[in-house]
């Protein structure tokens, strides 16, 4: 049992180690622990080097929201030398076909695995029920098999993480074993405290990145994740309910869900006594939010935390003390994480700015991963644009984020240099709604803008003007284009609002003029 | 009567940012994506903020408020 990855060794010998210790429960009651984790990962990894339906190499996909087959099956992918790309249940069927053809031009035949109970139909590849996944799961494989696993190599693709692309087709982020295995160890260094086992909180689906922490962070530590399952999702009641029986004592979330818990009065240490952290990234967070949990919550500690997909998670970490909290100004995203160069250079020239003053942030170092899958245009415009003086032949990523170090060494975030936004925490991308909105025939040109309320963004607006095939310009085509929408994207991205308007105001290069229009929607 | 009626057709109209909220009271606001669970808990918070009435986000399930004539329901039967 030795395995190229640090982390999947971590994990296996953590499994040896506490096998009756919980690894993994979940709000309905589902429990998993690290002796199960560990003979369910075994028993799938032994079936996906077998099985004539698996060819070797090509990633799986892996369908279902955050449980503890989920965990289980990313580690059998590991272990068997196989990529796995998570896809949450928040995506409609449409795109999850959408990502299936793209893993399958590149690589070949895939298989898709159900890590819940599902009913995605017309997926274009082999899947695996959850019925049947339980059963090999279940399984108990040779001792020669499993010791003949040996998993990803350093240098292979240890996850594909498939974000919101400006063109309407969604990118798939290719992070490297080396990556997982280098952010596992400075974030267990970083995170480290004078504590026992803990029991994670984390909101985020494992499809997107900052989920990441609590597997690298809890799960090679012999900690617990806590996860909510579906109907404690969209019922706060419900939700509020598992969480006080959940005896969290870390959470890691956006900003957007703990403000959304603290809406209600009884969000407070007497509600979740043993809460002792909270690691808040993934979009802008704000004092008021800080000083509210830390009145809700006396002695805990909080920190603010960024980092993009295609830097694996996290890259800047840092504890907001009270006086950072003390002059209501803006707050810092964090120290950089070591191991890595963060660096910011005018976007233009690309040369390093003078100390302190903003430019974009680019990341040269282990944790940025090979780039996007099968898009090798993309990945050279935001892998490869950093100047080789500053990369020493390690791989770089261009963030399009605006930072600027202060004079504490601490870096602060000041927006995006494009059209991509954060929307509670959600990376959207506006070309890849408008691209969906302008595929109907009822849709002439759209534009989809931001709309800011009290320093973050509220919600979106799409600025439409419809063909003559629409009837009308109301609620009713607006239902049809929300239909449309919910069809082929998440919905966390369709607009809350439609306007329609005869023309788009354009700029000199003919493009959507998106200030004028944001006038002209703010002066209606 | 009216008066509140008005008052809670324009928050909605206000929180949602879509005029449509105002076209049909029974409509189902999640249904339609006027509102999703963010927007539900800024509309408490500015009932309370407005009305005086509170109501707490983990008292209601969304079948209670999920269209504008059960939340002017909800509130005036609490003014």
């Amino acid at each position: 049992m030795t395995y190229h990855s640090a982390f999947v060794c971590a994990i296996d010998e953590q499994s040896c180690r506490t096998p009756d210790t919980l690894a993994f429960v979940n709000s309905d009651g589902e429990q998993m622990t690290y002796g199960e984790l560990k003979s369910r990962s075994d028993a799938l990894a032994c079936w996906l080097s077998k099985d004539k339906n698996v060819t070797p190499g090509v990633p799986v996909v892996l369908y279902g929201h955050k449980s503890p087959y989920m965990l289980a099956c990313m580690l059998a992918c590991a272990k068997s030398g196989h990529a796995y790309a998570p896809i949450d249940t928040v995506f409609p069927a449409t795109r999850v076909a959408a990502i299936v053809e793209q893993i399958q031009d590149k690589a070949g035949a895939t298989v898709l695995i159900n890590t819940t109970p599902s009913e995605l139909e017309g997926i274009p590849c082999a899947t695996v029920s959850h019925d049947a996944l339980q059963g090999i799961c279940a399984q108990k494989p040779a001792s020669p098999d499993v010791d003949a696993l040996c998993g990803v190599n350093k240098d292979d693709t240890f996850y594909i993480l498939f974000t919101s692309g400006s063109t309407g087709e969604p990118k798939g982020v290719e992070i490297l074993t080396e990556c997982v295995d280098e952010f596992s160890k400075w974030m267990l260094d970083a995170y480290t405290f004078d504590d026992g086992p803990r029991v994670w909180f984390n909101r985020t689906p494992y499809s997107f990145d900052v989920s990441i922490t609590d597997m690298v962070c809890g799960t090679v530590r012999g900690d617990t994740t806590f996860a909510l399952e579906k109907d404690a999702e969209t019922s706060m009641s419900s939700m509020f309910e598992a969480l006080s029986a959940s005896n969290a004592t870390d959470w890691v979330s956006t900003p957007s869900s703990v403000e959304q818990c603290l809406s209600d009065s009884t969000f407070d240490h007497a509600f979740m006594p043993h809460l002792k952290r909270m690691l808040l990234a993934g979009e802008t967070l704000r004092p008021s939010t800080v000083r509210e949990v830390k009145r809700r919550f006396p002695g805990i500690r909080v920190f603010n935390g960024y980092g993009p997909t295609e830097s694996t998670n996290l890259v800047t970490l840092c504890e907001i003390d009270d006086e950072l909290l003390e002059n209501d100004l803006a707050l810092p995203i964090g120290y950089p994480k070591t191991g890595s160069d963060l660096l910011v250079l005018d976007p233009n020239t690309l040369e390093k700015v003078p100390d302190g003053e903003s430019g974009e942030l680019f990341i040269v170092g282990e944790t940025v991963g090979r780039g996007y899958w099968g898009k090798p245009e993309l990945t050279d415009k935001a892998f490869h644009s950093c100047p080789a003086a500053y990369t020493n032949d390690r791989r770089s990523y261009r963030t399009g984020d605006e930072v600027n170090y202060g004079p504490d060494g601490r870096i602060y975030f000041h927006g995006r240099l494009d059209l991509q936004i954060k929307l509670h925490g959600f990376r959207i991308e506006l070309g890849d709604i408008e691209s969906q909105l302008c595929a109907s025939n009822l849709v002439q040109m759209a534009c989809v803008l931001p709309v800011w309320r009290n320093g973050a963004i509220h919600h979106l607006v799409a600025c439409v003007v419809p063909t003559d095939l629409a009837q009308e310009r109301g609620i009713a085509l607006t239902r049809k284009l929300k239909a449309r929408l919910r069809d082929n994207i998440p919905a966390y991205m369709v607009p809350r609002s439609f306007k329609y308007l005869d023309d788009l105001p354009l700029n000199t290069n003919g493009k959507a003029d998106r200030k004028v229009l944001a006038q002209q929607i703010a002066e209606k | 009567m009216n008066d509140l009626k008005s008052q809670i057709i324009d928050l909605v109209v206000d929180i949602s940012g879509d005029d449509d909220a105002a076209e049909d009271l029974d409509m189902d606001l999640f249904e339609e994506d006027i509102l999703d669970s963010m927007a539900a808990i800024e509309l408490l918070v500015a009932i309370k903020d407005n009305f005086g009435v509170s109501i707490a986000p983990t008292e209601l399930e969304r079948d209670q408020m999920n269209t504008v004539n059960k939340i002017i329901a909800r509130v005036s039967e609490r003014i």
